[in-house]
C-alpha cells in the first residue's frame, strides 16, 4: 500500500492501516531511540509515544518530505527532548581541539575493558559521541539516508551533516588507531 | 579534501585497490565502517504496534469519558444557576403560563425561522458526527 493511501486509512480510524504503518516505520524509530537513548528501560515506552505523536500529527503530514523521514523527525525531537528532561547534558559539539584531545586520549576503565572485543570498543566509542554526531551516523550509515534528509530530520545544514559525519568516524579513527597500535606493540 | 576524508571515501566505495591493506589507519576505518553499517542491537517487542493500538483506544476511551464528566458538570451548574435565580428573582409558577406567553404571538409570522433554525441546528449536528467525530474513533 502506498504512503499516501495508508495514510488516508489511518486518518479514518482504519485499525489495520495503523499497525501497518507502525510495524513499517518503528525499525527506524527503535533505532533513532536505541542509539540515542542508554537506559534500556525507557526506550519502549519512549517509542510507544512517538507512535502517538504521530497518529495525532498525521492530518497535518502534507506529504512534502517522505513518511519515514518525518517519522524519524518526531522521533529525533522526543529523543532530544527526553535527554533535555532528564538533565542528561545535551551541549552542541564541543570545542573541537579540547573534545578531539579528551576523547583520543581518554583512557577510561570502562573502555579499557572494552577493548577486550573490537565491535564492543567501537559500540562504546560510538556511545560517547555527541548526540548529534550519533544521530548523523545512525542515520546515514543504518537507515542509508543522504545528507538532504538528515538534515531536514536534525534541521541542520548539508554542509553541517557532511561535516559531522567525517569527523565522527575520524574521531573513532583516532581512538581505534590508538588501540591498534597498541595491539601491534604486544 | 583531508587525506582522512579521501579514505572514508575510497573505504565507503569499495574501492580497497589502491590502499595499503596494513595501513593502520585503513584498518581502522575498515573495522569503523563494519560496526556502523550493523543495525543496533536494540528491536521493539513482536507486540508493539499492538501495545501503541491499544495505547490509543485507551486515550480514546478517555477523551470520552471527560466529555461526559463536562456535559454532566455543564448539566449541574446549570440547574444549580436555575435554583439561585430562581430564588433571588422571587419567581413563582404560575399555571396560567399561556397568559404570560401571549406577548410571544406576535412572533408567529416568522415561524419559519425557528423552524429553519431548528432543522439547521440537528444539521450542524449530524455533520459533526458523520465527519469530526468518526475521525476521532480509533
Amino acid at each position: 500500500m502506498e504512503d499516501q493511501a495508508l495514510v488516508s486509512k489511518v486518518i479514518s480510524g482504519d485499525k489495520q492501516a495503523i499497525m501497518l504503518l507502525i510495524k513499517r516505520h518503528e525499525r527506524i524509530v527503535a533505532h533513532m531511540i536505541g542509539r540515542l537513548i542508554k537506559h534500556e528501560g525507557e526506550r519502549e515506552e519512549l517509542c510507544q509515544d512517538v507512535f502517538l505523536r504521530v497518529y495525532e500529527k498525521l492530518r497535518e503530514f502534507s506529504f512534502q518530505s517522505k513518511l519515514s523521514t518525518w517519522i524519524a523527525t518526531i522521533a529525533y525531537r522526543f529523543a532530544i527532548n527526553h535527554l533535555r528532561k532528564k538533565k542528561i547534558l545535551l551541549s552542541d559539539i564541543p570545542e573541537e581541539e579540547s573534545f578531539t584531545s579528551h576523547f583520543v586520549e581518554d583512557e577510561n576503565p570502562e573502555s579499557i575493558v572494552s577493548e577486550q572485543d573490537m565491535d564492543a570498543f567501537v559500540l562504546n566509542l560510538i556511545d560517547q559521541l555527541p548526540v548529534q554526531y550519533k544521530t548523523v551516523l545512525t542515520l546515514y550509515h543504518v537507515e542509508s539516508m543522504n545528507y538532504k534528509e538528515i538534515g531536514e530530520i536534525t534541521n541542520m545544514p548539508e554542509g553541517t551533516v557532511k561535516n559531522y559525519l567525517f569527523r565522527a568516524r575520524n574521531l573513532l579513527k583516532e581512538r581505534v588507531t590508538k588501540y591498534l597500535g597498541k595491539e601491534e606493540l604486544l | 579534501m583531508t587525506h582522512d576524508d579521501e579514505l572514508q571515501h575510497r573505504i565507503e566505495q569499495g574501492d580497497f585497490s589502491s590502499l595499503p591493506p596494513d595501513n593502520i589507519d585503513v584498518k581502522a576505518y575498515q573495522e569503523i565502517f563494519k560496526v556502523l553499517n550493523t543495525a543496533p542491537k536494540y528491536a521493539l517487542p513482536d507486540n508493539f504496534a499492538n501495545k501503541v493500538v491499544a495505547r490509543l483506544d485507551h486515550q480514546h476511551k478517555r477523551s470520552i469519558s471527560f466529555e461526559y464528566f463536562w456535559f454532566g458538570f455543564g448539566l449541574i451548574v446549570l440547574i444549580v444557576s436555575l435554583i439561585v435565580s430562581l430564588s433571588y428573582t422571587s419567581f413563582k409558577l404560575d399555571l396560567g403560563f399561556m397568559k404570560s406567553l401571549a406577548p410571544l404571538k406576535h412572533l408567529s409570522p416568522f415561524k419559519g425561522v425557528f423552524i429553519f433554525g431548528a432543522f439547521f441546528i440537528l444539521l450542524l449536528n449530524f455533520l459533526d458526527h458523520r465527519f469530526l467525530k468518526s475521525k476521532k474513533t480509533v
